[in-house]
């Protein structure tokens, strides 16, 4: 196997370089003339301009036809971000992440995801000696039921949480009370804070679980991961593991182009 | 420092790889190489640049595939495209009153993009997504975009040899002057098995404040969903597309 790790010609390396901080430099501001972009990049505008016409050339960019016309990305590079979200496959990547974690704890770890308002579960691995009962593959809860569905709910939209929230106050059969509401909405705020959702016996007695969302590069959240286990053992080790729910979590984020 | 002779030829290279890895997904580069007609050297010099750059990344298997930053590029790009629409709302609403596929593509050279793909509540029409293209005698958003947009029909034909799509597409000239005639005279267009066969779509212009054509609006679902309410679909579309046109502020 060779490697591209081989000295990359001169002109080459600093094309694509140069490209790369026009396309970075206007994803940054959205339009800019030719002129503000040298200033941005402190290249001498006739550089600027033949850097111009190169990504002009190739799609990359496009101009204003006007004298002192903007600069924008061109939109064949919408095509290529489609493609690229397209083959971005979460539950793989969160597979992995659920490996690790069974591997490192031998405990239970699942991923969820929103299915209007409940989280499902798509993907599991059983602890090594114990399973945790609660959302086998294809379960599901409400979404503030459980460690899992409430990392969900903690970081969807204001709006959304809002509507969820006063549903539950009227529904028809069991509308949550008034302290009920309070509690819940103090545990979302503090999911927020902490970045990970706790669930300490809540859906099953004796079960400690803590889940973290997963996030996509629009930082919309588009799911969450959990681990679980029995309620024995020190509280040193639910501090390890409220740790590595967290990085767990960060690193599948990254993977699907969250940028923090 | 002067962007040398070699640059231009650089980056066509640089754009075929990235085309090339968006539609396969990561390759090693010596296939990388092949796809594109360059040298294997040249392949690895352009991976590792590409690598360097943040544009792509190497696998453990030895594989390069393109960077989760181009997800960000994408963005920016389908944002500043058409920074004046911001009623996506009103796309919303247009989707749930018709149960229909609703497209918003904006003119370039010889095609038209679309910005806004919306699925329809029954059949999802695959045949154009953000980013992508078609020519202007294809479907109703390109051929509406013909009739109204910044292209007259002779720049379309001198330029471009005008292609089927399916055996229903219109490619002759005459045609497509009848065509344009049509949809200049009742202000929309009607598409009937001409992009997809089985699908059909009704496509309205958008005008900005000084009747600038900034983009075409459609509607697509199967053929019987769409004949069926011609008329209410087409007023709907053109309520819509008065609606989302942008307004200059007045005082």
């Amino acid at each position: 196997m060779s490697s591209i790790e081989v000295a990359a010609d001169a002109t080459g390396m600093s094309a694509v370089s140069k490209a790369m901080r026009v396309l970075t430099a206007l994803a940054h501001t959205g339009e800019l003339t030719a002129a503000e972009l040298a200033a941005a990049l402190d290249e001498p505008i006739t550089t600027v301009y033949r850097m111009l016409s190169n990504l002009e050339a190739i799609g990359w960019i496009e101009r204003e036809n006007k004298r002192g016309g903007v600069v924008r990305l061109g939109i064949d590079l919408v095509a290529v971000g489609e493609s690229v979200e397209e083959s971005l496959d979460s539950r793989q990547t969160a597979f992995a992440a659920l490996s690790r974690i069974n591997e490192q704890t031998h405990e239970t770890s699942y991923l969820c995801v929103r299915d209007g308002n409940r989280a499902a579960c798509i993907e599991r691995i059983d602890g090594r000696y114990t399973r945790t009962a609660e959302l086998p593959i294809g379960g599901s809860l409400p979404l503030h039921q459980g460690a899992g569905p409430r990392a969900i709910l903690a970081f969807e939209p204001e709006v959304f949480q809002e509507r969820y929230l006063s549903a539950l106050a009227s529904a028809q059969l069991n509308p949550m009370n008034e302290a009920d509401l309070g509690r819940l909405t103090a545990e979302l705020r503090q999911a927020r804070r902490t970045g990970i959702a706790i669930s300490d016996g809540d859906v099953t007695p004796g079960i400690y679980s803590v889940a973290a969302p997963i996030f996509n590069h629009r930082a919309e959240v588009v799911g969450s991961i959990t681990l679980s286990s029995l309620r024995a053992g020190s509280d040193a080790r639910f501090e390890e593991y409220d740790q590595l729910i967290r990085s767990e979590a960060r690193t599948i984020s990254t993977q699907l182009g969250h940028q923090e | 420092m002067a962007v040398s002779e070699g640059t231009s030829r650089v980056l066509g290279h640089c754009r075929n790889a990235v085309e090339t890895l968006a539609a396969r997904g990561p390759l090693p580069p010596a296939e990388v190489a092949k796809s594109i007609g360059v040298p294997r050297p040249s392949a690895y010099r352009l991976a590792s640049a590409l690598v360097h750059a943040g544009l792509a990344v190497q696998y453990p298997d030895g594989t390069v595939g393109l960077s989760t930053l181009w997800l960000a590029l994408g963005d920016s790009a389908l944002a500043s495209a058409a920074k004046w629409f911001t009623r996506d709302d009103l796309l919303r609403t247009l989707r749930d009153e018709t149960r229909l596929t609703v497209f918003l593509c904006i003119p370039r050279s010889n095609r038209t993009v679309c910005v806004r793909r919306l699925h329809g509540k029954s059949v999802q029409v695959l045949i154009l997504k953000p980013g992508g293209s078609l020519p202007l005698n294809i479907g109703g958003v390109g051929r509406i975009t013909l009739a109204f947009g910044p292209h007259s029909l002779d720049e379309f034909l001198r330029s471009a040899d005008p292609q089927p799509a399916t055996s229903f597409s219109i490619t002759q000239a005459d045609d497509l002057r009848a065509d344009v005639a049509l949809s200049r005279s009742q202000g929309y267009c009607l598409s009937d098995n001409d992009s997809t066969v089985g699908v059909a779509a009704i496509a309205v212009p958008v005008f900005g404040d000084d009747g600038e054509f900034l983009a075409a609006l459609s509607v697509a679902g199967r053929r019987e969903e769409v004949l069926d309410d011609e008329a209410q679909f087409s007023r709907t579309l053109l309520d819509t597309a008065r609606l989302i046109a942008p307004r200059r502020a007045n005082g």
